[in-house]
């Protein structure tokens, strides 16, 4: 079985970058454009990984991972931040929120899946 | 030397035994022999000498030089029996003087011894310290004194014991304190005592060790139990125990809490005044000066008294100030209103108002001495209302009335309605004000207008009560006066004063002075007779009745009862018991024995024995009353036991007792009280009169007489404070305190006790002059004096109100102290809560209290009110010593002048423009702040003329100036020129206009003044100057395009990385793609390409994250997170990383120490810094073969990390600009980087506290040295 990956960013041309080189690194990814959507998606799917943006509309990455977490069959569900914030307090932040990880963009794409593999049960 | 007297005592001794037996026996406490022959010639034995102090040989030996000093009375020498020869000693009992001048009584047992012809010519005495021996009726009168100062009202007796454990205290003691006895006994005297007071306690008890029996003062706070403090002026007297050292200390004292707290206070008061006060003497001379001298005019006290006024005065103002003093010292009359300048130590002048007034007390001029400098145009109306403070003050609580006789109609003054409470629309005659007064009054009060209006210049001051219309009773002072010549009169006049409180005091006082009760009871006795014949033989020829049933001889008149009754005594009072009957046998005087007997059923009674002896032809003859006194005697052993601190009380406290004997016109005193006048102790007075004419005549002298009146026929107690002169002429202040004793028909009595009290009535005399000085002087001040005390729980009230703080808020006292927050409702709403601001601020810092506010008079009127109260921490309150003063004119004028005084120092400042003077008669220089910003020296520097042209530039610009000034100090010629300055901080060449005129006086040149301008903007760039708006527009556009920037460049780093993000997410599918291209050259072709955009993302993303960093270190948005690094394992770990990283295949070469240490640092600046170097190192060093080194070094305060590269080097043109922003050196156009790195590796150093420097060589390489300190 490929590694379920559901990938949340507002930004269609990254999200469709990111997609197409997942799958080529064979991943099963699931788009979603923000936190709502995803949560909506992770209702009715099972996925191995999240990999979501920070700053996007109606949910943002960091209320999304803290929804999650609120949950308690999602309490250790892998979570990856990928943000254009590239500051510490970001980093703590995000870390503090329970992410397993907070990628910057700009990210190389061996560089994203060397961390999904890293986070991976 | 006398020792002669000694060698003959020798012989004594050898000759017979007796006298070896006798010294034994008796001389306890050492001897002396006297030679008679030569009375002025003794030998003291050392033991003796010893005993009265004389402890060293060398005090031994000049007491050798003048035996006779040892004895009180020398005389006493003389009357010594010169029949007593060894076998018949004769007692007596000698008052010995002590070294240290103290006196006490011993029993000296005296012999005399013959020369060879049988005449005497040595007297030997020997001496044992007597037990305390009161005379009986000395010990009455002591009784007397003891329970007088037991119940006293006035003076608190405590004895403690060596540890400061109270083991005796007086009723009035715990009554004050609020304590009972066994919450007081045993505990420690410290307890109560304030912390700030226990040194001076430990100190003077310390001092009553050193020096027993000698009292010392010490002024002690002690809280009642209730918690509030009591202070008492105390006189603490180690008693000594029979080796003379102190075993218990005896304390005295009163309470002076009032007088501290006024004097302490009224000093606070007057030192918050802004008026000076100072008193000058007859010859012009300061003799007073009020301690806020030294705020106002910079003086130290010491400077100012003892100097002449006029010295402080100005020369031109000399005369009029001359005319005021000389006419007020001369003709006593004040002066108003005399402006004259007065000089403060700076040079500076003052212009003051100067009111005098003369004190009553010593004829001294009191000046009263505003600075009017600021409210000149103010103070016509300043005075005005201080002429109406004036005469209101005077007036308070005195109202007057006229009576016209011809229609019985009263006129009636404001003050006097209100003392009877009676409105405007009252109008007053005879018959309707008499119902006021109650009948003894009213009778009183009729009887004196009636006496009036007959009698000529009739003058009546009499006390009266009276019930108020608001049926509360009143005490009056009514004076009623006329001023007819004629018969009868047409109009009387006077004043009603309200003395009600101060009467109240004075009748509860004589209520509470309770009568003595405390008289030994004498239950019925015996009369008896007692015969004592020459031979020896006695009898009892009377006895009235068989009070001693025990001798069950009832009736019998023989010799046997007489023995028998003899036999009865008490063996320790049978001696005494002879002695006294043959004493009285020989002098004649009264006896008055008291002795133990033994019952037949073995219990001892006490009886007393008084008898009045009768010289019969071969006997005498006693007349005497025998009582049981058992019960009184253990009452008195009771008192017996405190007789020793009464004895010690009296001599402290100075008390003496005295007593007339009614039915025999005696007096008695005790030796205290003798003393206190003057009189020999053997003396006595001849009667009462004698007695009264020792009171200074006058007032004194009358008071005591009639008192002494009152006291015989009614009974009636006094305790008066009178002036008696002493035989030796000197004036003393006594208490006096008297009551009656008729209980015993037969000993009609009256008594009392005595009392220095002569220094502290001067004490008091000198501190009510004081007060009256103050009191006096504030009077005068404009303005009020108030006591403010705001409690923890948030209540406040007004202890303390001057006249002149009521008149400012024209509110009554009553009113305040019933509603102390009616002044809120004065003071206006605007400025409440900054009134109230201010006020808790003081309260919680203890700062000085300012306020200035608005308040609505009764009238409607605004004014203003300034305020400056020291504040005072006290247990649950703060307690404000404030000034209030009526600031309105000044307020007005300040606001005024704040206004233009602003706006002038605002111009100033932009125009760069400052003001300079000269005083030409003291050479005194004067810049204004603006002069010293632009020549830079501190605001609190002070110029001379010689230092101020030593600033101008040498040369020219210094010769000009110098001519200029020095032509204009000559004869006024006005200058304007624009020179050179060189600044004193920066040497900086300034130009600058200096303007400058002459002020006259008297047709001199008095004062040069000027203009100083900084022109420099002019000179150097005429454009430039133009307008210093243009910069400031120029600074605000600056300001907004920073803001711009930082929001941009915080947007922009974000906005940046999602695109970026796009690119090289495409770069990298582009290359997963590129796998699959079959033709290797295009896929190696594409592959370079897709390397170049991922290198340029790369470049462009470090870019941003580098503008971000710097752009928010700048701000000073980087956090410092400090935390313990083990710098060596991070080092090494970074180059780790770094090597791993970064693909070149020269490795970083480390060079660390052995020794690890732990530095306080933040990691992550750290990281970022050394990245950038070891990168740079790198970068610039392509190409060479040996990698950059990375070093650490530990020095004492820091550590150096160094990263070397044997790269290109920079140039040295370079190497000044290198840490700029954006900056790259020359030689590295064509390397990749933004000019960032470094400037950011700096900011961060700087953040760690650190320093970053380097050397360089070009072609040679670089060494970056980063200094950081191991604690951060």
């Amino acid at each position: 079985m490929k590694p379920k990956i559901l990938f949340v960013e507002d930004d269609i041309v990254l999200r469709n970058n990111y997609v197409e080189i997942l799958e080529l690194y064979n991943f099963t990814v699931i788009p979603a454009e923000d936190g709502q959507e995803a949560y909506e998606i992770l209702q009715h799917e099972n996925v191995d990984v999240i990999v979501s943006d920070i700053r996007m509309p109606r949910m943002n990455g960091l209320a999304f991972l803290k929804t999650v977490r609120s949950e308690s069959k999602w309490e250790d569900l892998p979570f990856i931040l990928l943000s254009a914030h590239a500051e510490n307090v970001d980093y703590e932040n995000g870390i503090k929120s329970g992410a397993n990880d907070y990628l910057t963009k700009p990210i190389r794409g061996k560089d994203l899946v060397n961390a999904i593999q890293n986070v991976l049960p | 030397m006398t020792s002669y007297l000694k060698n003959d005592l020798y012989q004594y001794m050898k000759r017979d035994e007796q006298v070896f037996d006798f010294i034994e026996n008796t001389a306890l406490d050492g001897f002396w022999v006297w030679d008679l022959e030569k009375t002025a010639l003794g030998w003291i034995n050392p033991t003796f000498a010893n005993t009265l102090g004389y402890t060293s040989p060398t005090e031994y030996a000049n007491l050798m030089q003048k035996c006779s000093y040892v004895f009180e009375d020398e005389s006493i020498l003389n009357t010594i029996p010169t029949t007593h020869f060894i076998n018949d000693p004769f007692s007596l009992q000698i008052s010995y003087r002590h070294k240290d001048g103290t006196t006490s009584l011993m029993n000296c047992s005296c012999v005399v011894f013959n020369d060879s012809e049988g005449k005497a010519n040595r007297l030997l005495g020997t001496n044992k310290v007597a037990e305390s021996k009161v005379k009986p009726h000395e010990l009455s009168v002591l009784e007397a004194v003891g329970s007088g100062v037991k119940n006293s009202g006035a003076i608190y007796i405590l004895k403690t014991d060596v540890l400061g454990n109270y083991i005796y205290s007086n009723d009035y003691f715990y009554e004050v304190f609020g304590f009972a006895p066994h919450e007081i006994l045993g505990t420690n005297a410290l307890d109560s005592i304030i912390p700030e007071d226990h040194a001076a306690c430990r100190e003077t008890v310390v001092k009553c060790f050193m020096y027993p029996k000698t009292p010392f003062k010490v002024v002690l706070s002690k809280r009642h139990k209730k918690g509030h403090i009591i202070t008492n002026q105390w006189e603490f007297t180690g008693l000594p125990d029979a080796d003379g050292k102190t075993f218990e200390i005896l304390c005295i004292g009163y309470n002076v809490s009032e007088k501290v707290k006024t004097e302490n206070d009224l000093s606070i008061l007057v030192a918050n005044m802004t008026d000076l006060l100072i008193s000058v003497d007859y010859f012009g001379n300061i003799s007073y000066a009020s301690p806020n001298i030294t705020a106002l005019y910079y003086y130290d006290l010491e400077e100012i008294i003892g100097k002449a006024y006029l010295d402080f005065v100005h020369p031109d103002d000399i005369e009029i100030g001359i005319n005021a003093v000389k006419q007020s010292l001369a003709t006593k009359i004040p002066f108003k209103n005399v402006e004259v300048r007065l000089k403060r130590k700076d040079g500076t002048y003052v212009w003051t108002n100067t009111n005098s007034s003369i004190n009553p007390l010593n004829n001294e001029t009191i000046l009263v001495i505003n600075d009017i400098s600021d409210k000149v145009e103010s103070l016509n109306e300043l005075k005005q209302t201080k002429e109406l403070l004036e005469e209101v003050s005077e007036v308070s609580n005195v109202g007057g009335w006229e009576y016209f006789p011809s229609d019985k109609s009263f006129f009636w003054s404001g003050i006097t309605r209100k003392i009877f409470g009676l409105n405007q629309d009252f109008v007053p005659n005879l018959n309707k004000i008499l119902p006021f007064f109650k009948p003894e009054s009213k009778a009183k009060f009729l009887s004196a207008i009636k006496k009036a209006v007959k009698t000529k210049n009739f003058a009546a001051d009499l006390e009266m009560e009276i019930i108020t219309a608001q049926q509360q009773e009143l005490w009056l002072r009514v004076i009623i006066k006329n001023n007819s010549t004629d018969e009868v009169c047409h109009r009387i006049y006077g004043t009603f004063q309200d003395i009600d409180q101060l009467k109240k005091a004075e009748l509860a006082r004589e209520a509470s002075s309770l009568m003595l009760k405390q008289i030994a009871k004498q239950v019925p006795g015996m009369l008896y007779q007692f015969q004592l014949f020459d031979d020896g033989r006695s009898f009892f020829p009377f006895v009235s009745r068989d009070i001693i049933k025990t001798a069950d001889n009832s009736n019998s008149k023989n010799e046997e009862i007489t023995k028998g009754l003899f036999k009865l005594i008490h063996p320790d009072d049978a001696p005494m018991v002879m002695q006294e009957i043959k004493k009285s046998f020989h002098s004649l005087t009264l006896t008055d024995i008291e002795f133990r007997i033994f019952t037949l059923s073995g219990k001892v009674r006490w009886l007393k024995a008084i008898s009045t002896p009768e010289r019969l032809k071969d006997s005498v003859i006693w007349h005497g009353y025998m009582s049981d006194i058992t019960e009184r005697k253990i009452v008195e052993q009771e008192l017996r036991r405190t007789k020793n601190y009464l004895q010690e009380t009296t001599q402290v406290a100075r008390i003496g007792g005295w007593e007339i004997d009614l039915n025999t016109n005696t007096v008695y005193l005790s030796e205290l009280t003798k003393e206190m006048h003057g009189i020999d102790k053997n003396e006595y007075m001849d009667g009462i009169d004698d007695g009264i004419n020792f009171y200074k005549e006058g007032r004194s002298r009358e008071m005591m007489r009639e008192a002494l009146e009152k006291l015989i026929k009614y009974e009636t107690p006094f305790d008066l404070e009178l002036q008696i002169i002493t035989l030796q002429g000197k004036e003393m202040w006594i208490r006096a305190i008297g009551k009656a004793d008729f209980s015993d028909p037969n000993r009609k009595r009256v008594y009392g006790t005595f009392q220095d009290i002569d220094q502290r009535k001067r004490a008091e005399i000198e501190t009510e002059k004081a007060n009256q000085l103050l009191k006096h002087l504030s009077k005068q001040v404009p303005g009020g004096l108030c006591q403010y005390q705001y409690y923890d729980d948030g209540h406040f009230d007004f202890p303390y109100m001057s006249e002149g703080f009521l008149n400012l808020f024209q509110i009554q006292k009553e009113e305040i102290i019933e509603n102390p927050r009616i002044i809120y409702d004065r003071i206006h709403p605007d400025d409440l809560p900054l009134y109230h601001q201010s006020l808790i601020e003081s309260y919680h810092n203890l700062t000085i209290w300012h306020s200035n506010f608005r308040i609505f008079l009764p009238s409607g009127e605004i004014r203003w009110i300034g305020n400056e109260s020291s504040p005072e921490r006290l247990e649950n309150r703060v307690i404000w010593h404030g000034y209030f003063s009526d600031i309105t004119d000044a307020k007005n004028a300040e606001v005024q002048l704040t206004r233009t005084r602003d706006l002038l120092e605002e111009t100033n400042r932009v125009a760069r423009v400052g003001g300079w003077s000269i005083d030409i008669p003291n050479n005194k220089v004067y810049w204004s702040k603006i002069v010293k910003e632009i020549i830079e020296v501190p605001n609190d520097f002070e110029p001379s003329l010689e230092f101020g042209l030593s600033l101008y530039k040498e040369g020219y610009s210094r010769y000009i100036v110098t001519e200029a000034v020095n032509k204009c100090v000559e004869d006024g010629t006005p200058f304007e020129v624009e020179v050179q300055v060189v600044s004193t901080e920066t040497k900086e060449e300034i130009w600058v206009k200096v303007i400058g005129k002459a002020e006259y006086e008297n047709g001199k040149v008095k004062r040069v003044y000027g203009i100083f301008q900084d022109i420099n903007q002019s000179k150097i760039a005429e454009e430039n100057k133009k307008n210093l708006q243009a910069l400031e527009v120029l600074l605000v556009k600056e300001r907004q395009l920073n803001l711009l920037k930082s929001r941009f460049i915080s947007l922009a780093s974000h906005e940046f990385r999602t695109p970026l993000a796009s690119i090289l997410g495409s770069t990298d599918l582009l290359e997963l793609y590129a796998e699959n291209i079959e033709n290797t050259a295009i896929k190696n072709k594409m592959q370079e390409h897709l390397n170049h955009i991922i290198s340029k993302v790369d470049r462009l993303t470090g870019m941003v994250s580098d503008i971000l960093t710097l752009e928010k270190t700048a701000e000073g948005k980087t956090t410092l997170e400090l935390k313990a690094v083990k710098i060596v394992a991070f080092l090494q770990k970074l180059a780790q990383e770094y090597d791993l990283h970064h693909r070149d295949k020269r490795k970083l070469v480390l060079i660390l120490p052995a020794e690890e240490k732990e530095v306080l640092s933040d990691e992550s600046l750290l990281l970022h810094i050394l990245n950038n170097l070891i990168s740079n190192a790198f970068k610039y060093s392509r190409g060479v073969e040996n990698g950059p080194e990375l070093q650490l070094e530990y020095f004492e305060k820091s550590f150096i990390i160094s990263v070397k590269d044997y790269g290109m080097g920079i140039p040295a043109k370079d190497q000044k600009q290198l840490f700029e922003t954006f900056y790259r050196a020359s030689n590295v156009i064509s390397t990749e980087g933004t000019g960032l790195g470094l400037s950011i590796a700096k900011e961060f150093t700087l953040k760690l506290g650190g320093e970053i420097s380097f050397e360089s060589a070009e072609g040679k390489g670089s060494i970056f040295r980063l200094e950081l300190p191991y604690n951060n």
